[in-house]
């Protein structure tokens, strides 16, 4: 099996600090390979020991990249394709910039997670299998078998849970709950140096970035809480919260 | 809370920072919300020993760090061993579990170094799986510092050392009993003459493959800390120990243990400066929160300044600490001929005085800043006082034989006399 | 006048965008399951597969050619409007909270860096959005309601083995005027029984973070308030042993007042409440039902 396992670099969110006086986000914090494509190599990877293959991890972003990607190969892809000229591009840019990578090789399962934890945006398994006119299944909880052939899903969604199959070649997207990400080892990481990782830069593939918009703030939103603090002893407290609530409520 | 600052000296490599993430990952997941209950437990009874977590840690690879992958370690170095040791105190600053994994790093290193093949192949892959404890056996009820003086005794029979006296002051005596392969120690027993020339060095299994050995009498002992990790003793009548096992020469064992010792006692440091690491994070969210006479308790100086000074030893003692590891890497590791073994004495002693010492310091601070509070059970950080205070105590070399170390080896060994 | 082309798989999420849609000056199209507001409204049989949705959105596309084409941003809307929108070569903006126009370009928000901010974009028409409909307040308007039946082309990309509805527990905490909100503040699944204690004193709904409802399981998912649960707007919030993090706090926001308790002075929660407690919540919260 050829499994291609598209994954994104995300800034470190809990280090990302806020300028009081204007809402700015300071953004001087590293990077890291984001949990949900974790859990899409995880997936992957289990997939290759029961069925044999290899995993290949494939991103577009900043050169930070060349030092994020290592964490994908130390938790077992065989090898990566990365594109570093291409930080702050959009979910219709880096579909494009991917598919190009992925119509290079046939891929039996294209696996990635169900959104970013910094965007949310959840656009990049529809768009590439668009792209790439596969059949996509997206919201994968688990996946209930699969073979050479075809895979057998169950999809997490709003108000239902739903099992699907598809024949392969096909893409997945998967959730945060699918699984719990290995967490690599010594050994695999002293590997993850030695395997290969090809650089690209968006220029190569061909790939005009498009801006298909503009963004005109990204602020915090105003705190406009009080911010009160109550102090003094169970008691007091209580008592001062009694009366809050009986206001308020 | 407290991380480490922007350096151009203590540098680490792109690999070491990804292992140092992925160990403080494995802790956070299946040590830190642990490690109470862990030391609250075996204080109950020393015998319930944290099997599942040891297993665990195994699976991770976290134990026999620097041996080679041929025997079932992990092939890396030993500044990634004082890495993991940093991080697993810092998750659990009883040090327990981290002194199962660093005496499980050092000892199995050293029978590496100067053990068998043969016993290599049987005994180090038990203990990378975290299913076979190996640690030091050297101390004796009339003394552990002199180690030269020991009186343990080992008779050659045939193919057969067959080995008399008794052991006091052993960490793992429990864990033996209880992991599911067994495992033994580097031991230390005299063959020759008086004095450190007639000492050997044996891989001394109590208990193997599920099996105990015939004399073999242990007793357990009931420790004020550190209760995660047994101590004990053991008593040895006519124990046989196959001649596969003698680790390295005959009547050479004083100088392979000696070399066994400065390995393990850099990653003791390395574990107290991860428990220091967890008291200073403790002193500041008390600083923040704590009010008295109207304002943070930080707000005097005496507080403040305090803290300051133990902060530096902190920071001072990971220097000592990364400088022993970096050197031991160019010794054993990239076996560089410009580094010698005796090249290691000062850096280590430097390292084991300096670590424990200012991890006990700090936690005595601490806990007056709490107060009360700290007097009880309910707190935790009087478990990270009496735990690393083992180290102080003398665990793995006396600190005053830490200070005659340095001044022999500055002043001049006549000197001294 | 500009035309909009709407799909929503709920009806209520549809009249939310679509009564939007025609305040801003829209002529609204639209694909739905049932009777919806609309102007021009195509009625199928329900069907869930992104594969035929994308067909029909793609049918209906060329012949009412909108300006703007909006889906609800469910996990369906999200996925099918991504497709749709690469199909045409479109952009797609999803997880939009609020749109305006002006003049050929549309301006939305939607949350960025895992909800720390609120990233406001600009994109010029033809286009396509997914809305989060819950966060459109429904307006009357008016709409000519010719009604179409339709048939979604059957498309066999994926197929669907079975499908079962999530059993959901009736979980009142978009209608609460009171919630309590616990996080791991509580050390185990039983001291939740002190909590209940404190709603039925004060008639209030449960709700907790992520770690509670998804990790531990300790209440169910649907009680969960945060980025990708539940956004509330209760009068009054008490938040008992919730550190803040931001994917919480943005299921908060709107709430009138908030009270919260934890024994970090500063957890991130200080900044998204009114009134903060620095204590423990195992001493006050009986003394605060004594008190009540």
């Amino acid at each position: 099996m050829k499994i291609a396992v598209c994954v994104k670099e995300v800034y470190n969110l809990e280090q990302v600090k806020i300028i009081k006086e204007t809402r700015e986000p300071i953004l001087d914090v590293p990077k890291k390979l984001d949990d949900l494509s974790r859990n899409a190599l995880e997936e992957a990877i289990k997939i290759r020991e029961k069925l044999g293959g290899e995993v290949v991890a494939i991103s577009a972003g900043s050169p930070d990249l060349k030092k994020t990607i290592k964490e994908a190969l130390a938790m077992g892809a065989d090898r990566a394709v990365i594109v570093t000229d291409c930080s702050n591009s959009t979910p219709e840019s880096t579909a494009l910039i991917l598919s190009k990578i992925l119509e290079k090789d046939s891929y039996d399962l294209i696996i990635m997670g169900d959104a970013s934890s910094d965007d949310y945006s959840g656009q990049m398994a529809s768009r590439i299998a668009e792209i790439l006119g596969l059949p996509q299944i997206t919201f994968v909880s688990e996946i209930k078998e699969v073979s050479e052939e075809k895979i057998t899903c169950v999809r997490d969604m709003d108000d239902y849970l739903e099992v699907v199959e598809a024949d392969l070649p096909c893409v997945l997207s998967v959730t945060n709950e699918i699984n719990e990400p290995r967490i690599p080892a010594l050994k695999d990481i002293l590997k993850a140096s030695k395997k290969p990782v090809e650089t690209l830069s968006a220029n190569d593939l061909g790939v005009e970035i498009p801006q298909p918009y503009e963004i005109i703030e990204n602020l915090a939103p105003e705190i406009d809480r009080r911010q009160e603090v109550i102090e003094g002893d169970a008691g007091d407290v209580a008592r001062k919260l009694a009366e809050i609530i009986r206001r308020e409520a | 809370m407290i991380d480490f600052p922007k350096n151009t000296v203590l540098t680490f490599s792109e690999e070491e920072e990804l292992f140092r993430e992925s160990v403080r990952e494995f802790c956070e997941r299946y040590i830190a919300p642990n490690w109470i209950e862990v030391d609250k437990r075996s204080e109950q009874n020393p015998m319930d020993i944290p099997v599942d977590i040891i297993k665990k840690m195994g699976e991770q690879g976290l134990f026999c760090i620097p041996c080679s992958e041929e025997y079932g370690g992990q092939g890396g170095t030993y500044t990634m061993a004082t890495i993991a040791m940093e991080e697993i105190a810092y998750a659990d600053p009883s040090v327990a579990l981290a002194v199962y994994a660093l005496l499980n790093t050092g000892w199995p290193f050293a029978l590496e170094l100067f053990g068998s093949e043969e016993a290599c192949q049987e005994i180090i892959p038990e203990v990378a799986k975290g299913r076979a404890f190996f640690g030091i056996a050297s101390t004796e009820p009339q003394g552990g510092s002199d180690v030269a003086g020991l009186k343990t005794r080992a008779e050659k029979k045939d193919d057969v050392y067959v080995i008399s006296g008794e052991k006091t002051f052993i960490s793992g005596v429990g864990e033996v009993q209880k992991l599911e392969w067994g495992g033994g120690w580097f031991t230390l027993a005299r063959t020759g003459g008086e004095g450190h020339k007639g000492i050997s060095a044996f891989a001394l299994l109590a208990r193997k493959n599920g099996e105990l050995a015939d004399g073999w009498e242990p007793t357990i002992y009931e420790d004020i800390g550190r209760h995660g990790l047994t101590t004990g003793g053991f008593k040895l009548t006519n124990f046989e120990v196959e001649s596969k096992y003698l680790i390295g020469e005959e009547n050479r064992g004083f100088y392979h243990v000696m070399e066994g010792f400065n390995l393990a006692r850099i990653v003791v440091a390395a574990a107290t400066i991860g428990a220091s690491r967890w008291l200073l994070e403790q002193a500041v969210e008390w600083f923040r929160t704590r009010k008295l006479f109207g304002r943070n308790i930080s707000a005097f100086q005496g507080v403040s300044f305090k803290f300051a000074d133990l902060y530096a030893r902190w920071e001072a003692s990971r220097y000592f600490v990364y400088r022993a590891s970096r050197l031991a890497d160019k010794i054993y590791i990239e076996k560089d001929p410009s580094y010698k073994p005796l090249d290691l004495n000062v850096p280590v002693a430097l390292a084991k005085n300096y670590g424990p010492e200012t991890c006990v310091d700090l936690a005595e601070e601490v806990m007056k800043w709490y107060g009360a509070y700290a007097y009880t059970k309910e707190a935790p950080i009087f478990r990270a006082w009496l735990g690393p205070f083992s180290y102080v105590i003398g665990a793995e070399g006396a600190q005053n034989i830490m200070r005659l170390i340095i001044a022999r080896d500055i002043i001049g060994r006549e000197y001294l006399k | 006048m500009m035309k909009a082309l709407v799909f929503a798989e709920k009806a209520d999420h549809f009249n939310r965008i679509s009564s939007k849609l025609k305040e801003m000056g829209f002529e609204v199209h639209g694909l739905s399951f049932a009777e919806a507001n609309a102007d021009h409204l195509y009625i199928s049989e329900p069907n869930y597969d992104y594969a035929s949705i994308t067909a029909a959105m793609e049918k209906i596309s060329d012949d009412v050619g909108p300006d703007l084409v909006v889906f609800s941003s469910t996990k369906l809307g999200k996925e099918v409007s991504a497709r749709f929108a690469q199909r045409k070569n479109l952009p797609c903006i999803t997880e939009c909270l609020n749109l305006e126009v002006e003049g050929s370009s549309i301006t939305v928000s939607r949350y960025s860096l895992g909800g720390k901010t609120i990233a406001k974009l600009r994109t010029s028409l033809p286009g396509v959005i997914a809305v989060v409909a819950d966060a459109i307040e429904p307006s009357e308007q008016s709409f000519q309601m010719n009604i179409q039946d339709f048939e979604i082309p059957v498309s066999n990309q994926i197929r669907t083995v079975s499908r079962e509805e999530k059993k959901r527990e009736a979980v009142g905490l978009r209608e609460a005027d009171v919630i309590i909100c616990i996080g791991r503040g509580l050390r185990k699944k039983e001291d939740i029984e002190l909590v209940k204690e404190l709603a039925e004193k004060l008639n209030a709904e449960i709700g907790c973070t992520r770690p509670l409802s998804h990790d531990y399981k300790w209440l169910p998912e649907e009680r969960m308030i945060g980025l990708s649960g539940e956004k509330v707007s209760p009068k009054l919030l008490i938040s008992i042993g919730v550190s803040g993090q931001i994917q919480h706090a943005v299921g908060i926001m709107n709430s009138k007042t908030v009270i919260a308790i934890n024994t970090d002075e500063n957890a991130p929660m200080r900044e998204h409440s009114d009134y903060y407690v620095v204590g423990d919540l195992y001493e006050i919260i009986p003394e605060l039902i004594r008190n009540l």
